[in-house]
């Protein structure tokens, strides 16, 4: 789901995911590639290369439609989530 | 570990995976190296924070296998996802042993779908011209009025006698008893049975005689009939509904498995 939320901002490639992945949750940087081929698999990505400042094209991923319905999806799903926990730590503070 | 040390413990560890696809993968990994040395990380530091290249391997074997699957769904392929999945271990015996029940009676359900098909078209078979329930029986001897013809390997006896006033008698003596037949006429137009049909049809042949009917204890046309539409009919059905079958089975087991890989990965 993180990885949808960034690239939902703007399409990246994967260093720069993991870097942004980084700032918030702990991963492993190595699972990055599975896990964009899994996304690219169920197609909630595309990926397309572009030319980079130095060196060879960058593979660049960028969300599909699917991939914005399925993160909405699960957005919706993580704030519920989130407020059904919330309210039994609410009545637990009392 | 350095750059070249990772990439080729990866690509040793993904050998058997298809080359275009191991390419991709390096390349990806190359390209990590390169951004990575961009921000001022090191070789060695980039590798560390990759990880153990046997278990990114795993894991990409297992996604490569699946994605593999998708794109060309057959029983090999499914085979290898499984393989793929199982050494990622994700698949444990809760999930073995029943998919195994299952595959197990799902075999048998082809197989009896398949030879109820087989009977199905060995009766329509019987249709076709040429193949009819007439036994060719060759002549024996001729003892005047009587003909004795048998035919051993339908282990019938056919004893036909004439007689100018009530036409002509068959005796028959098969593995279902005997009887006694007669008809009124020489060649064709026998004794009808219930149905309207006469009992036994007589027609010369070359080298004996050609009896045909129900009379003859054949299987009957009725029995025929409905074995074939029966037969061919459900045994296609079945055989629809065992595909069905399967597939519901793989779609679910590839989403079991799929939820057992989320959960491993810790999505």
């Amino acid at each position: 789901m993180c990885v949808l939320a960034i690239l939902d901002q703007a399409d990246g490639y994967a260093y720069d995911i993991v870097t942004k992945l980084a700032g918030g949750v702990e991963m492993s940087e190595g699972t990055i590639y599975p896990l964009m081929r899994r996304l690219q698999n169920d197609e909630l990505v595309t990926t397309y290369l572009a030319e980079s400042e130095q060196g060879p094209p960058r593979k660049y991923y960028r969300l599909t439609a699917q991939g914005r319905r399925e993160l909405q999806k699960l957005k919706a799903e993580w704030r519920a989530f989130v407020a059904d926990v919330e309210k039994i730590l609410g009545e637990d503070n009392e | 570990m350095n750059k070249a040390g990772f990439i080729g413990a990866l690509r040793s560890l993904l050998k058997d995976l298809p080359a275009d696809q191991i390419q991709e993968i390096c390349a990806d990994y190359e390209e990590y190296f390169r951004d990575g040395e961009a921000r001022g990380r090191s070789e060695e530091e980039i590798a560390r924070g990759l990880g153990d290249p046997a278990k990114i391997a795993k894991e990409l074997r297992a996604e490569t296998r699946l994605q593999e699957w998708q794109k060309k769904k057959s029983f090999g392929n499914l085979g290898r996802v499984v393989v793929g999945l199982a050494a990622l271990g994700s698949l444990n015996l809760f999930l073995a042993i029943p998919s195994l029940v299952v595959m197990l009676l799902l075999s048998v359900s082809y197989i009896a779908s398949v030879s109820m098909i087989i009977v199905g078209l060995v009766a329509a078979a019987s249709y076709l011209p040429g193949v009819n329930n007439a036994i060719h029986f060759e002549a024996d001897h001729d003892k005047g009025h009587s003909l004795h013809i048998i035919n051993e390997k339908e282990g019938k006896k056919v004893e036909i006698t004439r007689d100018g006033k009530s036409g002509t008698h068959i005796h028959v003596e098969d593995k279902n008893g005997t009887r006694d037949i007669v008809t009124t006429n020489d060649d064709d137009d026998g004794e009808d049975d219930e149905d309207g049909r006469p009992a036994v049809t007589l027609k010369a042949e070359n080298d004996g005689v050609l009896l045909l009917g129900g009379g003859l204890g054949l299987p009957d046309e009725i029995a025929r009939a409905v074995a074939a539409v029966c037969g061919l009919g459900g045994g296609i059905l079945w055989l629809l509904v065992n595909l069905w079958i399967t597939r519901l089975v793989v779609c679910g087991f590839i989403r079991y498995a799929r939820l057992n890989y989320s959960i491993l990965r810790g999505k």
